[in-house]
């Protein structure tokens, strides 16, 4: 199941998405998230759905892809889109039982909340798919260099981040080795109760931690010896390039919410 | 136990952008009891075909058969706790997947998992110590206290306690020192004859290979490119260079004599073998 | 001769050891020199080679490199010379790709930019890796991944290159890359001097001297000749027997002729040959 989420992960490519700079990427689909929040009408949401179908295009990815991606997380959005119907008052009400009703504004609501949920996952999938996670803390640092002002530790958090990413592959190998070798073991990680399934990850956990811990202790080593003395007075190899691509994927949104605001009114 | 993989194929994430070949129709034999070496340099399959073994991957296509069990595509997760109890993985660093208070612990985790009694797993925990050497007094110590060669044979000790019949070893000696190397290779002949174990181990180590092993898998490329005895996967050495492998160093050194008109039989792949051909070809002692 | 590396009665004990894993160490180091340190794992090597850097807080004894004796003050210019390459490939990984781990020592210095991709590029040709700038670590073979450790230390220039078993969790084919690259570099300009960990006798004969270490103590020290030549130190220490030894051994037991004293792999089979013609 988990392995066919695709939110999250990044398939490396040469799309001209995977070419934007990751601050444009970044702030258009924070951006974009915020105005599926303006939709209103069917108008509105053919647009939006028309926009994000336009850029799975651009991704160069299959369409079939995204759908089995997302997949694994649609019963969350139902999930969500049930609770607003059940407990959203106003308007005609058709059923209630206790404190649980359906409502005309509710099924509006439930609706609503179906679509954009389904706006924001498809685009943050994106965001993930064309963006290496190097590229996201590149474009998180660049974003976050205001902050700097009121002496939060940018550069700091910075490598932090790449540090960490850096390293989720070597742990994500580590856990299913020492899973591996627990099942080998005789451990059951997908059968039993609540209870039988916490009590199989310790024996996963346990050395894990210990695992990451000696990889943290030698990191440390091999970056004092490199000598790393904290984030002050560093130099940086890697920089970001603004192309007039960026300026043109801004435009495009920026066009987007305006049509957007138009049809709203329609 | 004997095994046989009968045409598997092994696809890694079918139907995604990271789909990958693991295996591609492999198909060969181990007797019981024997010592099967697998060689082939990072990324040529090896490690996807041992996790067939017990269960851990299954087959794609094709049946990998252990005794009289069948893995299949079809097999479901219910059936395969008696493959895991009856096939060993030691995996490479396996002392990283200690993780219980003591030793003794660590050691019966496995058997408390396949049903053993607590009596039963205690008592197989310290006969698994025994077997492998490590003395009675660190049975109640935490292994994190252990050195690093103690922690290989807790690890080690806690898969043998599960009374395997077929024991798989990846890369065992993986980062030991010589003499550690040299002690854990002995040892494992050692269980394999008091405890008739089919043994199948996963190295770079071509000495290991002409020392220990009844028979070898050379992997490429996911595929099984050669099968046989060490005499017979070495006995062409060219043919072991463009596999990018290396021979066992007396064979190395028995190539170099060739080139000054020695003449051998079959290529020696140990010291001992080279000086028994070596016999007649150089003068006695005392003479 | 300029001595590199002078220890002197150096001691440490861990926090929570019962017994010191340095026990008075004294040795020098040649500037130029190949030495290879030796022993059983826990003897100490690694323990030693850390103090050299300044990554063991050492309370007793005195170590100097390049002139400068190690001080809490001067230990950022002590890791200046000294370049280190450890034993998990994975471990030392610091950049999210090849060309960031590279540059990760030059951005600590402070090295401007363009210079820096000068140097990173030139480091990554040194080890034949420049056409993997781009990639992750996780996509790397071990091997790979230590000649990048070792790219981002020819980056910096250091005078000394430590390897603290650099290559004993590679592969066969993985410890010959990075054994050609250090081949390579002593060949080089830069031509720095090498102080290496290793179990392996085949890596440590390229030394051209060998410091032997057992329980926290220096025990002996020589060239490869003549501590290969001491089978009853190379088996007290846990150490394997040369080739050219087991093969005399075996030998022997054929009641064959076998050489008196130590060969190497190369002169034994000369030695074989010369014996072979007069049959």
């Amino acid at each position: 199941m988990l392995e066919q989420l695709t939110l999250g992960r990044y398939i490396p490519g040469h799309s001209w998405l995977h070419r934007l700079d990751p601050r444009a990427k970044l702030v258009l689909a924070c951006y974009f998230i915020v105005i599926a929040f303006l939709t209103t009408n069917w108008l509105t949401y053919v647009l939006m759905f028309a926009f994000i179908g336009g850029v799975i295009f651009l991704t160069g990815l299959s369409f079939s892809y995204f759908v089995r991606g997302i997949g694994p997380l649609i019963w969350l959005i139902v999930f969500t889109a049930i609770l607003q119907l059940l407990f959203t008052p106003g308007g005609h009400i058709y059923w209630h039982w206790g404190i649980l009703m359906i409502t005309s504004t509710g099924i509006q609501t439930s609706t609503a909340v179906f679509l954009r949920f389904l706006l924001i996952i498809t685009m943050a999938t994106v965001l993930t798919l064309t963006t290496a996670p190097l590229a996201i803390a590149d474009g998180v640092e660049a974003l976050l260099r205001p902050l700097r002002v009121i002496h939060f530790p940018v550069a700091q958090t910075a490598l932090m981040l790449s540090v960490a990413l850096r390293f989720v592959p070597t742990l994500l190998d580590e856990a299913q080795t020492i899973m591996n070798a627990q099942r080998a073991r005789g451990v059951e990680f997908n059968n039993g109760g609540l209870i039988k399934r916490l009590r199989a990850i310790v024996p996963l956990l346990i050395p894990l931690f210990v695992g990451a811990i000696g990889r943290a202790d030698d990191l440390a080593t091999a970056m004092e010896s490199r000598g790393y003395q904290g984030a002050t007075n560093r130099t940086r190899y890697r920089v970001l390039k603004w192309h007039n691509a960026d300026t043109i994927a801004v435009v495009v949104i920026l066009v987007l919410n305006v049509v957007l605001v138009v049809l709203r009114h329609m | 136990m004997a095994i046989t993989f009968d045409h598997v194929n092994y696809m890694y994430q079918p139907n995604s952008p990271f789909e990958a070949v693991g295996l591609s129709d492999v198909s060969f034999t181990v007797p019981s009891e024997s010592f099967t070496a697998i060689i082939g340099h990072t990324g040529s399959g090896k490690s996807t075909l041992v996790q067939h073994l017990n269960g851990l991957l299954k087959p794609t296509s094709g049946t990998v058969t252990v005794d009289d069990f069948q893995l299949t595509a079809k097999t479901t997760n219910k059936h395969l706790k008696s493959l895991h109890q009856h096939v060993g993985m030691v995996f490479q660093f396996p002392e990283n997947q200690l993780f219980d208070q003591t030793v003794e612990r660590d050691i019966a985790f496995g058997p408390l998992n396949f049903g053993f009694t607590n009596e039963e797993a205690m008592s197989l925990a310290h006969q698994a110590a025994h077997d492998v050497g490590l003395p009675d007094e660190l049975l109640n110590r935490s292994p994190f206290e252990l050195s690093g060669g103690q922690m290989r044979r807790v690890a080690i000790a806690g898969v043998l306690a599960s009374q395997p019949r077929v024991l798989v070893l990846d890369e065992p000696t993986a980062g030991l020192d010589p003499r550690g190397r040299a002690e854990m290779m002995a040892m494992f002949a050692k269980l394999k004859a008091d405890q008739q174990l089919t043994v199948i181990l996963v190295t770079h180590q071509m000495d290991d290979v002409a020392d220990y092993a009844d028979q070898a898998l050379v992997m490429a490329h996911s595929n099984l490119i050669k099968a046989g005895t060490p005499a017979e996967i070495f006995a062409n050495p060219e043919w072991v260079k463009a596999q990018q492998l290396a021979l066992p160093t007396a064979a190395n050194f028995a190539q170099h004599l060739v080139t000054r008109g020695f003449e051998f039989d079959s290529l020696p792949l140990t010291a001992e073998q080279l000086a028994i051909q070596l016999r007649g070809q150089l003068p006695k002692e005392g003479r | 001769m300029t001595k590199i590396i002078s220890v002197n009665d150096l001691s440490y004990q861990y926090p929570d050891a019962d017994r010191p894993t340095l026990n008075h160490i004294s040795f020098e180091v040649n500037a130029g020199e190949w030495v290879a340190i030796v022993g059983h794992n826990g003897s100490g090597k690694s323990t030693l080679v850390r103090a050299l850097d300044g990554l063991i807080d050492f309370k007793s004894g005195t170590v100097t490199v390049a002139g400068t004796k190690l001080s809490p003050e001067s230990v950022w210019l002590v890791r200046e010379h000294i370049g280190m390459v450890f034993q998990n490939p994975d471990n030392q990984f610091v950049g999210a790709t090849v060309a960031d781990d590279v540059a990760f020592g030059l951005e600590n210095a402070g090295v401007p930019r363009p210079e820096m991709q000068q140097r990173v590029q030139d480091a990554l040709e040194a080890v034949d890796m420049w056409q993997f700038a781009e990639r992750e670590p996780s996509r790397l073979s071990g091997g790979q991944k230590q000649r990048v450790a070792l790219a981002g230390i020819i980056a910096m220039n250091p005078s000394i290159i430590v390897l603290d078993e650099a290559t004993s969790m590679l592969d066969p084919h993985g410890r010959q890359t990075v054994l050609s690259v250090l081949q390579h570099l002593r060949r080089s300009n830069q031509a720095p001097t090498i102080l290496s960990i290793t179990h392996d006798l085949s890596e440590a004969a390229q030394a051209q001297r060998l410091l032997v270490m057992d329980n926290g103590q220096l025990i002996s020290e020589g060239t490869p000749r003549a501590i290969f030549s001491d089978e009853q130190l190379l088996e007290s220490t846990g150490l394997d027997l040369p080739f050219s030894t087991k093969l005399s051994q075996q030998l022997a037991k054929q009641g064959l002729i076998a050489p008196k004293h130590y060969l190497t792999d190369d002169e034994l089979e000369d030695w074989l040959w010369q014996l072979h013609l007069t049959m």
